[in-house]
């Protein structure tokens, strides 16, 4: 009986400490993908951080390569985490599951993060996140600040009622879901490409984009210094022609690539290039 | 060559002739799901010509091209190493090409986009150079194909190691392209670009069908008969150079059609090398603006690769020549 006590108390001691020690604030962060990375660095301490992806310390790519520049960058592979001795990771779907998976068998706590097709898949990230670190509060905060900064555009483009249309490399658009379709309904715009494509992208040759006769042609120039196949589409001549008689604009690919808060900039970038072209047109 | 001869030639040129130009048009005004464009009403006439000039005459043009250069050359080839097998693609002429043009595309080398077509003909030289060097002249068929799969191998390796390492992040994505080949969403500037090294490319092959005629007797017969076997064989591979450089540099690699057409050409013109260059070039670009066509049928989605539809033509009858090749050697 009192041998059985002792037991009880050993066991209460010890789930109390394991309960603590899960609750403990991580001191050692690896995040590994460009859009986890941001979110993770508007939440947690800045100093709990060792790593993040190479991407996100990309001037073209990340909307906060700045920030990133302090840590080591990471190249998404089990390994390399693994020696940087990290007691949380952030994973998401650009990471390979196998990486996951050997991190999570060497007893590493993994969150691995839906990736953000939506503002309001935006909105649960940040919180799940926050959850995560234990930086509810903060987490509360960074929302109520990106609806904030949301609400200085809402609808501001909707008396234009322009067909709008994405069209970036390789021909892709922006179907649904998808953050650029988000964006551009939240401006009051009207996305022509809003049709379920492959994980919300829909294909389209130059052609196609001149049948579908947008009056408002959002370019996604991403690196068009470096040659690619990829960027020759929106160099075709025939989709100059359009310049001519409608707005042709484009955005920082940074601001809008990632479910992050810095989308509302691209709301207002994108609202701030199109209304002046708007009475020009 | 006789009277009656000739003029089967002149009846199957202009039969190819009429097919190449209806297939022509039909690259023009047919689109995707196989619609036919003029007959669209819900378009304004501004869109409608933009799409028929900028977007579809570039890629017809191109089709035409490409498919003239990939069947003469492989008549060419077949003729100058006497070998039924040899291709722009199976002997790595083509491999060679894309690498060449990769690496002048996303490196920026001789100034970059403008140079591409350069580095393409660069890059199948030295193929052409290294299969001559390890092949030689009227070797066996399987030396030949053993040589061109070893360039070949070569090739696609440094191709997808220069797409790795280059500055673009879409560059290794764009593997397909380069193996697979596409004529989607070319413009004019892509055809001006290619035009003046596979015309050149071109006309150095169509004029040494004399010379391939009198090397098909043998080296010495030739030379008696006044033919320089040296000088054809510049000619050709050259020619192969320049051409193949050229289209492959702007639509990627497509193969067997240079292997196909001339077989299909030869119980109907003859086995002299002469009679079969011309015809080979006009079935060629007829066998490769159908195949453009084709792949616009699949209505959702992106395009076919204009490779995976040669290819899945071509692999077969390949595979049925390796057989019928080695039963005649029997």
């Amino acid at each position: 009986m009192k041998a059985a006590g002792w037991y009880g108390i050993l066991f209460g001691l010890l789930a109390a400490l394991s309960a603590a020690s899960a609750e403990a604030a991580p001191r050692r962060i690896v995040s590994m993908g460009l859009c986890t990375d941001q979110l993770v660095m508007l939440l947690a301490d800045p100093d709990t951080i060792v790593s993040v992806h190479w991407v996100t310390q990309d001037i073209e790519d990340s909307a906060m390569w700045k920030q990133a520049a302090r840590y080591v960058p990471n190249h998404g592979l089990a390994e390399e985490v693994l020696r940087l001795r990290p007691d949380m990771v952030f994973a998401d779907g650009s990471n390979s599951p196998l990486a996951v998976v050997m991190l999570r068998r060497q007893g590493i706590k993994v969150f691995t993060v839906p990736v953000a097709d939506t503002l309001g898949g935006v909105r649960a990230n940040i919180r799940e996140i926050a959850a995560a670190l234990g930086e509810r509060q903060r987490g509360e905060a960074l929302v109520a600040s990106f609806d904030a900064a949301l609400a200085q555009t809402r609808g501001s483009l909707a008396d234009l009622h322009y067909r709008s249309l994405v069209y970036g490399a390789n021909g892709f658009s922006a179907g649904i879901p998808s953050l650029f379709n988000d964006v551009l309904t939240h401006l009051g715009l009207v996305n022509i490409a809003a049709k379920p494509g492959l994980s919300g992208w829909v294909s389209m040759t130059v052609e196609d984009v001149l049948r579908a006769e947008p009056q408002l042609l959002i370019l996604g120039e991403y690196r068009m210094g470096s040659p690619s196949m990829a960027n020759l589409v929106l160099e075709h001549p025939a989709l100059d022609t359009m310049r001519r008689d409608r707005p042709v604009v484009s955005v920082p690919t940074a601001l809008w690539n990632c479910g992050t808060p810095y989308l509302a900039q691209a709301a207002l970038t994108l609202h701030d290039q199109v209304r002046p072209l708007a009475r020009r047109h | 060559m006789t009277q009656a001869s000739n003029t089967r030639i002149a009846l199957v040129c202009t039969g190819l002739a009429v097919a190449v130009a209806v297939l022509f048009a039909l690259s023009i005004f047919v689109g995707r799901g196989g619609e036919w464009l003029p007959a669209t009403r819900d378009l304004d006439p501004g869109v409608i010509d933009i799409i028929l000039y900028q977007v579809r005459l570039p890629r017809a043009l191109l089709g035409l091209m490409a498919g003239a250069a990939l069947g003469l050359c492989g008549a060419g080839l077949q003729g100058l190493l006497r070998n039924p097998l040899a291709e722009p693609g199976l002997v790595g002429a083509s491999s060679g090409a894309a690498l060449g043009a990769v690496v002048v595309f996303y490196f920026g080398l001789f100034g970059g986009a403008l140079a591409v077509p350069v580095g393409g003909f660069i890059g199948s030289m030295v193929a052409l150079a290294l299969l001559y060097a390890l092949a030689g002249r009227g070797v066996d068929v399987m030396t030949l194909i053993l040589a061109g799969v070893a360039v070949n191998a070569f090739a696609g390796a440094l191709t997808s190691l220069a797409l790795n390492l280059a500055p673009s992040p879409w560059a290794a994505l764009e593997i397909v392209f380069w193996m697979l080949g596409s004529l989607a969403d070319r413009s004019m500037s892509h055809v001006i670009f290619a035009a003046p090294f596979a015309v050149a490319g071109m006309a150095l092959v169509l004029t040494s069908g004399r010379a391939l005629d009198a090397l098909s007797l043998g080296q010495d017969t030739a030379r008696s008969l006044g033919f320089s076997p040296r000088a054809a064989t510049v000619k050709v591979i050259l020619g192969t150079g320049l051409a193949v450089g050229a289209v492959v540099s702007v639509t990627g690699m497509i193969g067997f059609v240079g292997l196909v057409v001339p077989h299909l050409l030869r119980p109907v013109v003859g086995h002299h090398p002469s009679r079969l260059l011309l015809p080979s070039a006009l079935a060629g670009a007829a066998v490769l603006l159908a195949a453009d066509i084709l792949v616009r049928f699949p209505i959702r989605g992106p395009e076919l690769k204009l490779g995976v539809v040669t290819a899945l033509i071509g692999a077969p009858f390949f595979l049925h020549l390796i057989l019928k090749t080695r039963r005649s050697g029997e």
